[in-house]
């Protein structure tokens, strides 16, 4: 059975899922809404025998990449400064070239695709029969939250944790949503774009 | 005890033989820096030239240098690779287990510095932030050769201990470096 032809049977039951122009690599992609990922993947995993998850993860479309998420004394940018950093962090400029004499690679203004969600990415293969999806998912950046595959795929207790680490995004139903990479006294989630960095004790 | 007493400074034999005398911090030294304990643990790819050293081509234990397995039997860690923020209690925690005199060689830029993850959310800039470090090598990854370089380095520095300077630590350490933040 092909990609196509589950898509087609499993229609009849989720009329939100849809073909996405996004592949990914051979990975056929869908979208499939939030509310609806779970039982999807309940289907594929009981029905089409899909018994491998091979990644899931995040994509943050806000949009304009700043570096932000740099320490204070590099990530300045022009009138970007918000929050200015305590004089004794920053490095003395006549060392290291301030970046805003850098050549800037990126757009200034917000890209066109640029929108304010989240997009969560699963790829899922049958090992049997070969058959590989991705299931792209949008959810608000706001309060994220997106329904857990644990007790469907094995592998989806700690890379709904990694995601969660990395993005905060929140999901429902796991038993066990901690950090995993990072250590607990991290601030913020590292891979937003809007993300801050907050100088600890060992920066 | 198979000790070539002939080629050493410092030893004075007695005419007809069985007594050698020396001083005690010349053999405290000498006896510290011929059996350099390392830890065995790798933290990234520093670890790989640190596993070549101790293999057959480099053949670390001629110098004295024999892996122990525990922190408790360690006299020397060598901190090979990227030390993330995670990382940095386990690596406090058996850096106190160690027994004094006990030292600290920072293998490669990421140990040395945090070096190409400097700017990282999650690295360490540099494991001399949370352990006093003796002896550090540039490189990515140093090679064997740099990492027994860096041995002889800090065997140069243990024979400046002295005995009177309480737990015979070298000059620089005396003077304070050895203190945890």
């Amino acid at each position: 059975m092909t990609a196509e032809e589950i898509l087609t049977e499993l229609q009849a039951s989720f009329p939100g899922l849809a073909k996405s122009d996004a592949q990914v690599k051979d990975y056929p992609a869908w979208t499939v809404p939030a509310q609806s990922v779970r039982a999807v993947c309940e289907r594929l995993r009981s029905k089409f025998s899909f018994d491998y998850l091979d990644v899931i993860t995040a994509v943050d479309w806000s949009g304009q990449v700043n570096p932000k998420g740099y320490p204070q004394s590099l990530g300045q940018q022009g009138s970007e400064a918000a929050g200015q950093p305590d004089s004794q962090t920053a490095q003395p400029s006549s060392l290291i070239p301030h970046p805003s004499s850098f050549p800037q690679g990126r757009p200034a203004a917000q890209p066109a695709g640029a929108r304010d969600i989240f997009e969560l990415v699963y790829l899922v293969s049958a090992l049997s029969t070969g058959v590989k999806i991705c299931l792209r998912c949008e959810i608000p950046r706001k309060e994220p939250a997106a329904p857990s595959l644990y007790g469907i795929f094995m592998a989806a207790d700690w890379q709904e944790r990694e995601v969660y680490d990395l993005f905060g995004i929140h999901f429902e139903g796991h038993p066990n949503l901690k950090r995993i990479l990072t250590p607990e006294t991290q601030a913020g989630y590292p891979l937003r774009k809007d993300y801050e960095h907050v100088s600890d004790r060992y920066d | 005890m198979g000790i070539i007493l002939d080629n050493l400074p410092k030893i004075e034999r007695l005419p007809g033989g069985g007594i050698a005398l020396t001083t005690a911090d010349f053999l405290i030294n000498w006896s510290r820096n011929s059996s350099m304990w390392p830890l065995t643990f790798g933290l990234a790819c520093c670890a790989i030239e640190m596993m070549a050293a101790y293999a057959s081509r480099f053949d670390f234990e001629r110098m004295g240098v024999f892996p122990r397995p525990t922190p408790r039997q360690a006299d020397v860690m060598f901190v090979a690779g990227t030390v993330a923020k995670k990382m940095a209690p386990p690596i406090i925690r058996i850096y106190k287990q160690m027994p004094e005199p006990k030292f600290v060689i920072a293998m490669g830029g990421c140990a040395n510095c945090g070096g190409p993850f400097y700017d990282s959310y999650s690295v360490v800039k540099g494991v001399d932030r949370i352990i006093p470090v003796d002896v550090y090598i540039p490189g990515c990854p140093p090679r064997p050769e740099a990492l027994m370089y860096a041995v002889i380095k800090l065997q140069q520095k243990i024979r400046l201990m002295k005995v009177k300077n309480g737990h015979g630590a070298t000059p620089l350490q005396s003077a304070g470096a050895r203190k945890l933040v």
